[in-house]
């Protein structure tokens, strides 16, 4: 009898043991706080841009880099052109912009951006609806994305190759969609 | 056989495609304009007709008379839109869909390619892809970004060029307005076509050129195999009356009536 | 001690542990979205258009092209050009794969290494190129043998085709020949009304057209524009506002468009034009405004004693009320109009049949009228009245050639059993061409040109347009590969041999700048834009500035006629035979073969895939062509639809399959045209064969050849 009851205590043991691993197991690794391999993996954009300069000491509008244009698409991230307009010459002494002027600006190559709100390639997201008729503020999606002082760190899945910052899936976009009373017919987003 | 809408859906618009058949020479460059707006793929051997991919196909359509009474009419047939659409009814992955503006999706993440959709559909408008889809080497540099391009195992059909109202409406959007105006929303068919055979519009607008079409040319307008109602958003218009027999089923009734006409 | 129950309850434990954890729910997501199968898309990137002109056939319809970045992804018609108001065809939609379909471009000079025919090729400098060409030429100049440079032109733009006829003047030799150019109508119309210069035919505002196998609605002349003018005709469904009669051996779709399809004996049309012309003239239905001094009663004579409705009927296959009804129609309608040009209007149809047709013409006096046939100076003529002297000579013409260059053209093709034949003995042959076509192949030096999307063009009057048209097509990306303009590398050959003063431009832009420059100081014309009309600008750089959303036309030209002679002694010539020399004998060769074109199968330029994919399996079976035989010759052979066949020809034997077609005539065998290429890449080469090939020339005793019919035979395999 008493081999039983110390059996049963240590099976008990085990189990908990066992449910308490996975369980932080499963939270340290998989949940999207901690952002660690095996499945997340880290990236850093290729130029240390700041929108604080940008804005602050530079003086620039918002919408002189992200603007609707006239047929109704957004102009998204700028093109090398855009940055060319005053950084054809160094216009601080950072570190970051004489390594931008150097490896993107004289070769003239266009940065490749790790964009972290990319959508798979069939989904069609209007801007224009989203700014003039829900009349969202970017930060609904964006967060604080316009205030940094250095790009965040791009953390994405590495077996899905997303970004997993402004987790936009379907679900969330269909419920936003029902509660404002928006179409959440399947065409409206696809392509 | 009516063709008036009832108020199914309070939308402002419900998007028609009226074909004057009349007019249709046949040219093909409806075809060729949604093949290249829609990244159509080519296969090397396009004569196998069961394997030959295309959203929109010309019909070659005889009233069935030897020589010299034999006549023959082109008929362009895209996907028909249905109202009441079996396809989205028997799709078990829910890949298609029929939105509030009258068209009828397929989205093909979604579609895992078991074809219950074309065993519905009585038009044959849905075509699958047997393999990977192929293009001539070079000419991927000529894809429309617009429409995502297929993989193998899925199906699909033509969209009426939804992607077109997708930017059509965000360009209304950008300039402060929500609604189109007539002819800024068209399917590539309907653009490319040189005889203006091919009209399309918002039925709901009273103004719109497909209302007033369907108007006036009332006696002449039908659907292609109306009775077996799935209340077809394509509507076609011939004055000649063998053209309708041969594009539906009749009752012994109807044929004494429609031959009476010609 | 851990015993086998704990270790199952660990693991109990850990599988809960896991469910409550988001690790399923993850990995679900991510494996869907992992799972995923893409396939290669079009990236996005930023959106333009621009306006230019297509140069796929002589037709000038205006285009909107859709790029994103610097790709272009869609060709679409503008609702800004008067010509093609919006609509384009399945030529022009395709133009995207034209241009991109990188297997069947030519991407840099190329010289033959290997036998001709070998496709086997070293890729060269264009400055060595350049040179060879020129050493070439200055090879033929030193030894005096200028008129041996043969040059075949298969330009669509005539201000490209005036700069190598002005080559070859400047050079020293009169073999040109365009491939287009139809040495009957010209000579027809040298003989009726001294007239060298444009055709018009205003079927617009005809109510009666008789088409002598003009497929109108598939390629003729300006075609998107005749689609539209077919749609104009029929805005009232109930009432159209003309009627059109289409006179050939099988039922093309025009003829299924058609009012009335009347199915004629092939090679007869003459006849019976003559036959409807007695009708006219017995019951005086004709007007008598070109009666004076135009030999009328001679050829009233000729008429009225050869070609009575019975005795044409007969030979043509039409019967005699039907003849007596649609003459008596034609000639009683307001704006009556009889058109000529079989096919597309790219073979002639000898000079007789011309003649005849026009005679039709003039007996109801629609010449230079509205709804009738017009004749006026064409532009490239009077800006350029130097080249207008040379003479149009027959294919047959030109005798032993020391070189042939070849711009843009595919002679090998086109004419295998003239051509391809003649070119063997042709020492030296360059091509310009941007596709690795037929005649490529044949050739020691191919120059790349560059795609219409690619360059600039200058843009005159669409073939059987009513008044004289430019228009400027403007380049929409710059050249994807080591191309160049035809023009530009005959003027630079040109500076080279020294002839850059007749020449005495440094490149092609610079050549249409000129030429507009002279177009605008005629001061003559108007500029049109969609349906409006504006006068000309304040200068010549103004003009060259509107010109790229608009064309320039001059609706006001002078319509002249010299005058008109019925020339009865030249018709008389007809009775001895159809008029035809054709190879091959009735015994052996009981069958009649005609060439059947299509709309989407384009003989010069080859066809891109999307318009191989639209022919139905009538035309083409996997590899087999189709020939369209009526069901009663088929029966007779004791064959079925579908069965493989032997069709041999004076000019060769080729297997075929059968297509039992009702509506063609019994005894004539209809062959698709556009298939059976060589060169090109695996969607078009080899698929069908080249009806040409088989069809051979025929020649006329006026001495125009062509390509219009033969004689075949059906052999059981």
């Amino acid at each position: 009898m008493a081999q039983h009851n110390t059996q049963g205590k240590k099976g008990g043991w085990a189990f908990v043991c066992g449910f308490a691993l996975a369980f932080l197991a499963g939270w340290f690794f998989f949940g999207n706080h901690f952002a660690v391999p095996p499945l997340y993996g880290k990236k850093t954009q290729p130029v240390a841009f700041s929108h604080k300069v940008h804005v602050e000491d530079a003086g620039m509008a918002c919408k002189e880099c992200h603007y609707l244009e006239a047929n109704g698409r957004w102009s998204g991230i700028p093109k090398l052109d855009k940055c060319i307009e005053c950084h054809q010459e160094p216009q601080g002494d950072s570190k970051e912009e004489a390594e931008f002027i150097k490896n993107y600006v004289k070769p003239h190559k266009e940065v490749p951006w790790l964009v972290y709100s990319r959508q798979p390639k069939n989904v069609f997201f209007s801007h224009a609806a989203h700014l003039k008729i829900a009349r969202f503020n970017c930060k609904v999606c964006h967060g604080k994305m316009g205030y940094n002082d250095r790009p965040p760190v791009y953390v994405y899945s590495r077996l899905s190759k997303y970004p997993q910052h402004t987790v936009i899936v379907m679900e969330a976009c269909m419920k936003c969609h029902k509660k404002y009373d928006a179409p959440n017919s399947c065409f409206t987003c696809h392509k | 056989m009516g063709y008036e809408h009832k108020e199914e859906r309070s939308h402002a618009e419900k998007y028609v495609m009226v074909i004057d058949i009349d007019k249709c020479t046949g040219c093909g460059a409806c075809v060729v304009a949604c093949a290249q707006e829609n990244n159509i793929p080519v296969r090397t051997d396009e004569t196998d007709k069961y394997l030959s991919l295309n959203w929109l196909v010309i019909y070659r359509v005889t009233n069935g008379e030897p020589f010299p009474k034999t006549k023959v009419v082109y008929v362009p047939r895209p996907c028909m839109h249905c109202d009441d659409p079996i396809c989205v009814h028997v799709c078990p992955a829910n890949a298609t869909d029929k939105d509030a503006k009258g068209i009828v999706s397929q989205i093909y993440p979604r579609c895992f390619g078991c074809r219950y959709c074309m065993a519905a559909c009585p038009y044959h408008a849905r075509v699958f892809n047997w393999y990977d889809p192929t293009y001539p080497k070079g000419t991927e540099r000529g894809f429309n970004p617009d429409v995502s391009t297929r993989m193998r195992g899925v199906v699909e059909k033509c969209s009426f060029c939804n992607h077109r109202y997708q930017r059509a409406r965000d360009k209304a959007i950008a300039e402060g307005r929500v609604v189109l105006e007539d002819g800024e929303y068209i399917p590539a068919c309907a653009e490319a076509c040189p005889t203006n055979a091919i009209y399309f519009g918002n039925v709901k607008d009273p103004e719109s050129k497909v209302s007033q079409i369907l108007k006036k040319e009332k006696p002449y307008v039908f659907r292609l195999l109306e009775h077996y109602g799935s209340k077809p958003s394509v509507y076609y218009i011939s004055r000649q009356p063998w053209v309708r027999e041969r594009l539906d089923w009749m009752l012994e009734q109807e044929h004494k009536q429609y031959n009476k006409k010609s | 001690m851990l015993t086998r129950r704990g270790f199952l309850q660990f693991i109990v434990g850990g599988v809960l542990g896991t469910v409550f954890s988001p690790l399923p729910w993850r990995m679900a997501d991510e494996l869907v979205l992992f799972s995923q199968r893409w396939t290669p898309q079009g990236a996005p990137g930023e959106e333009s258009w621009t306006y230019t002109i297509c140069q796929l056939c002589p037709g000038g319809c205006g285009l909107k092209v859709r790029k994103i970045d610097d790709r272009v992804v869609k060709v679409e018609g503008s609702l800004l050009n008067p010509i093609s108001q919006g609509g384009i065809c399945p030529l022009g939609a395709a133009s995207v794969q034209y241009l991109y379909e990188e297997k069947i471009r030519v991407k840099k000079p190329l010289k033959r290494t290997g036998n001709r025919g070998e496709g086997k090729w070293q890729e060269i400098s264009w400055s060595e190129a350049i040179d060879l060409l020129t050493n070439k030429l200055k090879e033929l100049k030193s030894s005096g043998e200028t008129e041996g440079l043969l040059c075949i032109d298969g330009s669509i733009s005539r201000v490209m085709a005036g700069l190598l006829k002005k080559f070859c003047q400047a050079y020293g030799t009169s073999n040109y020949v365009h491939l287009n150019q139809d040495a009957g109508t010209a000579l027809a119309l040298k003989a009726m009304q001294d007239h060298r210069g444009a055709v018009g035919f205003d079927l617009e505002n005809a109510d009666y057209v008789l088409s002598f196998g003009s497929q109108i609605l598939e390629g003729w002349g300006a075609p998107v524009k005749l689609q539209a003018t077919y749609a104009y005709w029929h805005e009232d469904r109930l009432k159209p506002r003309a009627k059109l009669v289409q006179i050939e051996p099988r039922m093309s779709d025009t003829a299924v468009k058609a009012d009335e399809w009347l199915p004629i004996v092939p090679g007869t049309e003459a006849l019976l034009a003559l036959g409807m012309a007695y009708v006219i003239l017995k019951e005086g239905l004709y007007n008598i405004r070109f009666t004076n001094n135009a030999n009328f009663e001679a050829f009233k004579q000729l008429v009225l004693t050869n070609y009575s409705p019975a005795s044409v009927a007969e030979k043509t296959g039409i019967a005699e009320k039907d003849i007596i009804r649609i003459a008596r129609e034609f000639a009683k309608a307001k704006r009556p109009l009889a058109v000529w040009g079989r096919g597309k209007g790219y073979n002639s149809t000898g000079a007789y049949e011309v003649m005849a047709i026009h005679a039709l013409n003039a007996l109801v006096g629609n010449i230079n009228r509205k709804g009738g046939v017009v004749f006026f100076k064409d532009i490239t003529e009077e800006i350029w009245p130097e080249v207008s002297n040379i003479e149009i000579k027959d294919l047959a013409t030109f005798s032993q050639a020391k070189m042939a260059l070849i711009c843009e053209a595919n002679p090998v093709y086109k004419l295998p059993t003239f051509f391809g034949e003649a070119l063997k003995d042709v020492p030296f042959v360059v091509t310009l061409t941007p596709f690795l076509n037929d005649t490529a192949l044949q050739s020691d030096l191919v120059l790349p040109t560059s795609f219409y999307l690619e360059r600039w063009e200058g843009v005159t009057t669409p073939r059987g347009f009513i008044y004289p048209m430019f228009g400027l097509s403007r380049p929409v990306r710059k050249p994807l590969y080591n191309t160049q303009h035809p023009g530009d590398i005959i003027l630079k050959v040109a500076q080279n041999l020294g002839l850059g003063q007749e020449l005495p431009w440094s490149n092609y832009k610079k050549l249409l700048q000129d030429f507009v420059e002279r177009l605008y100081a005629r001061g003559e014309g108007e500029l049109l834009k969609g349906n409006q009309t504006f006068p000309l600008p304040s200068s010549p750089r103004a003009m060259w500035d509107q010109l790229m959303t608009s064309v320039w036309t001059n609706s006001g030209v002078v319509k002249e006629i010299k005058k008109f002679d019925f020339v009865p002694a030249t018709l008389a010539e007809i009775k001895t035979k159809l008029g035809w020399e054709v190879k091959g004998n009735g015994k052996d060769y009981p069958f009649t073969l005609i060439p059947c074109e299509r709309f989407i199968l384009a003989e010069n330029m080859g066809s891109v895939p999307y318009l191989i994919k639209q022919l139905p399996d009538t035309v083409l079976k996997g590899n087999d062509l189709c020939i369209e035989v009526h069901p009663e010759t088929v029966a007779k052979l004791g064959l079925r639809d579908g069965d493989y066949v032997y069709l041999k020809t004076p000019f060769g034997r080729e297997k075929v399959r059968i297509y039992c077609y009702e509506c063609i005539r019994p005894g004539v065998i209809g062959i698709p045209v556009g298939l059976g290429h060589k060169g090109y890449d695996e969607y078009l080469a080899g698929k069908g064969i080249n009806a040409y090939a088989l069809l051979g020339c025929v020649k006329e005793a006026t001495g125009i050849t062509s390509c219009v019919l033969g004689k075949a035979n059906l052999l059981k395999i």
